[in-house]
């Protein structure tokens, strides 16, 4: 498959994961753009062979740390954790996924990536690691006190 | 044993060993409590996995789409990045040797030696005004315009349009399209528009308004400096 097109099947997979983390369709659509742009432009850095969307994901987590550190844009989402969000408009509980939302919000931004990679995305540790550019020990524990953190949140 | 939150997690998350995953399950066999918080970790994980499984579903918008597919561009990197996209670019602009701009074939060359306008190309442009386009020459000069680094020039070709900027004596192709073949296989007679992203281009590098004809006479006299 040519690279766009692998790039096109891949779009989905990167939709969830930036509604996830900016919880408005918008912002998240204007994630994936800025991510799919810089992709295309650095396609050069990309090693045939490696894995095309641990690279994707890794451009796009690295365009919301730019993104979510300028705080221009999406700071009034991110902080205003309570606001009505347009998290997904499809999803067959649209209830779920807003609370799910809400609590991942309440999180460092480097414990909800950690999750919503390995439990929205389902990488695996090694992948979402990976993509993080952290090493592994880090990714688990990231992984382990957002998750308790949301699991105290959401099933009480 | 003591089994803690972190190593349930990864148990369910399918990311313990063999031999660890045994010890969990033994662990697991004889502790109803500890049982009990295993499936509360597994009913997070099915929880948590299905929660925005229905934005996959969704079609993706159109400008995502676009953003994923400039099929026909080829944007240069910015001058002096180390590492082109030459081999790229030479499969993107399958047409060979474009109006006098030859697309190198091999790996890797550097950028800034092989992206010298010549031939007809650079005749054109140095010598056509945009503002008086010569009939039936293969290369048209569409736009004339100053940036921040000295003059460029857009140009369409019948089977290539681009943007080339002057520098010292040389003109730099900064930016060039493939165009579509006309019908009959034929390439469209001397073309006549430039393509919208040559001119997003051009709008992005341009300082003040494209040179008049005046301006542009002066400059082709000037040589362009």
């Amino acid at each position: 498959m040519a690279f766009e097109q692998e790039i096109v099947a891949l779009l989905p997979r990167l939709r969830r994961l930036a509604r996830v983390l900016t919880r408005d369709a918008t912002a998240a659509d204007d994630l994936v753009q800025i991510a799919v742009e810089r992709a295309l432009t650095r396609r050069d850095q990309w090693r045939e062979g490696t894995r095309l969307d641990s690279w994707m994901m890794r451009i796009m987590k690295n365009a919301w740390i730019d993104e979510t550190r300028s705080r221009a844009r999406w700071g009034k989402v991110l902080h205003d954790e309570d606001a009505g969000v347009n998290v997904s408009d499809v999803t067959s509980d649209p209830a779920e996924s807003m609370a799910i939302a809400q609590a991942m919000a309440k999180l460092p931004d480097e414990q909800r990536i950690a999750v919503a990679l390995v439990l929205i995305d389902g990488l695996s540790y090694a992948d979402a690691a990976e993509v993080l550019e952290i090493p592994p020990g880090t990714l688990n524990s990231r992984l382990v006190r957002g998750r308790m953190a949301l699991m105290e949140m959401l099933e009480q | 044993m003591s089994i803690t939150d972190e190593t349930l997690i990864a148990y369910v998350d399918g990311e313990l060993s063999e031999s660890d995953r045994l010890k969990v399950e033994s662990a697991v066999a004889a502790d109803p409590a500890l049982q009990e918080r295993l499936e509360k970790h597994r009913r997070f994980r099915a929880r948590m996995g299905g929660a925005f499984a229905g934005v996959l579903e969704e079609p993706v918008p159109e400008r995502l789409l676009a953003a994923a597919k400039p099929s026909n561009v080829v944007a240069f990197p910015a001058r002096r990045r180390a590492v082109p996209t030459w081999a790229a670019i030479a499969a993107t602009l399958v047409v060979g040797v474009i109006a006098g701009l030859s697309v190198p074939r091999g790996p890797q060359p550097t950028i800034g030696s092989d992206l010298r306008a010549h031939g007809a190309l650079a005749v054109a442009l140095d010598k056509q005004l945009a503002s008086a386009p010569a009939q039936g020459a293969a290369v048209r000069v569409g736009l004339t315009f100053k940036s921040a680094n000295g003059y460029c020039r857009t140009f369409t070709e019948r089977s290539v349009a681009g943007l080339a900027c002057r520098e010292g004596s040389d003109w730099k192709v900064r930016m060039a399209v493939a165009q579509a073949a006309g019908p009959s296989g034929d390439y469209r007679t001397a073309a006549s528009e430039t393509p919208p992203q040559v001119l997003e281009a051009a709008q992005a590098l341009m300082v003040g308004e494209p040179l008049d004809a005046k301006a542009e006479a002066e400059a082709r006299a000037k040589g362009w400096r």
